[in-house]
């Protein structure tokens, strides 16, 4: 958990007010302790994201949240994918998992 | 993109459900694709019954007029679908418009052997009534009634979807009385009582009567009220 400060310093070329404004379009979700800010690791990865997109591949913050918003869907259907996968994983026989790969493999 | 790779790892570990949610509107829920995958819902999902190359056929949407009393009261009504088939579509008592139907098997033919044909969905249109009213469950009327019923009350017949009960109108009643038939409004379905129905009485003079007329001529009533006194306007 890293407070607002501590974060501005360790990750370059972002400010307080950067943060702040992200936070509060719910770019970036910290969880609040004592009315501040805590960042864990994925929140942290997330800011240093956005600056990269915004300093290094000139997103302006206007097109930022559907940038955004794409990348968590895309995160949204790798978990849906994964939890489709465990529940086949617990009820379907070896023999019907191997049917459904090479199934899914021979689609066009 | 050494950073990019740094936020697909949190954001590819159970940390990342942080920011799944609200703003993924688009992702289904599971169980919509469980639904989507095995009860056929307008895919062209493999019957567990059928043999290798068997699909599934459509399913078709059709629309069906019902008059106001079948889509209160339920009834069975034919409908003719575009390729010449006809179907017996039974309406359910307590039908409300824009209400689905599912046919099961009646929809578009299957392929390969023991492809299951698809469902008929049937969408509900419902007509006007030209006196009833819906107000969900229950069922709004405009009752006429003459000056007489209205002045000297007694029982006079008025129709509801089941049929025509006996109500009694309380003497002097005015035009705009409400007067509520418990239970006469769209009848009892699943869990859901009967509603009401509720008739707002509208007096009628009538055509010109000479007795009547004579008698008002002469008329003095015992109070002389003003029917407009709540508008603010002096006489």
């Amino acid at each position: 958990m890293t407070g607002l400060e501590e974060l501005i310093v360790s990750v370059e070329g972002v400010s307080a007010q950067d943060v702040r404004r992200w936070v509060e379009n719910d770019w970036v979700r910290p969880s609040l302790h004592s009315g501040a800010p805590q960042f864990e690791e994925i929140d942290i990865a997330r800011i240093q994201l956005i600056v990269e997109l915004r300093d290094e591949l000139d997103i302006n913050e206007a097109a930022l949240p559907v940038v955004l918003h794409l990348l968590d869907q895309i995160y949204a259907h790798r978990r849906l994918l994964r939890d489709i996968g465990a529940a086949l994983d617990h009820l379907a026989t070896q023999e019907l998992r191997d049917a459904m790969a090479q199934h899914v493999r021979q689609r066009p | 993109m050494r950073r990019s790779s740094a936020y697909h790892t949190h954001a590819d570990s159970d940390a990342g459900r942080r920011y799944a949610g609200a703003d993924n509107g688009e992702v289904p829920d599971i169980s919509d694709i469980f639904a989507s995958m095995f009860a056929g819902r307008g895919a062209n999902g493999r019957s567990r019954t059928a043999g290798r190359g068997a699909m599934r056929g459509e399913d078709q949407h059709f629309s069906l007029a019902a008059a106001f009393l079948d889509a209160v009261n339920g009834a069975t009504t034919r409908l003719t679908l575009p390729d010449g088939r006809t179907l017996d579509v039974k309406i359910p008592p307590a039908t409300t418009e824009g209400d689905i139907l599912r046919l099961r098997g009646q929809g578009g033919e299957g392929s390969g052997a023991g492809g299951l044909r698809g469902d008929a969905l049937i969408a509900i249109h419902i007509t006007a009534h030209p006196y009833f009213h819906r107000d969900g469950a229950d069922i709004r009327l405009d009752l006429p009634v003459s000056l007489k019923e209205a002045a000297l009350g007694g029982f006079i017949e008025v129709p509801t979807p089941a049929g025509p009960v006996r109500m009694r109108i309380p003497q002097g009643s005015d035009s705009q009385t409400q007067l509520r038939l418990r239970g006469r409004g769209v009848p009892a379905h699943g869990m859901l009582p009967a509603g009401d129905l509720t008739a707002t009485l509208r007096v009628m003079i009538g055509k010109p009567d000479a007795a009547l007329e004579a008698f008002l001529r002469s008329w003095e009533p015992a109070v002389d009220a003003d029917p407009r006194q709540t508008m603010g306007m002096e006489r």
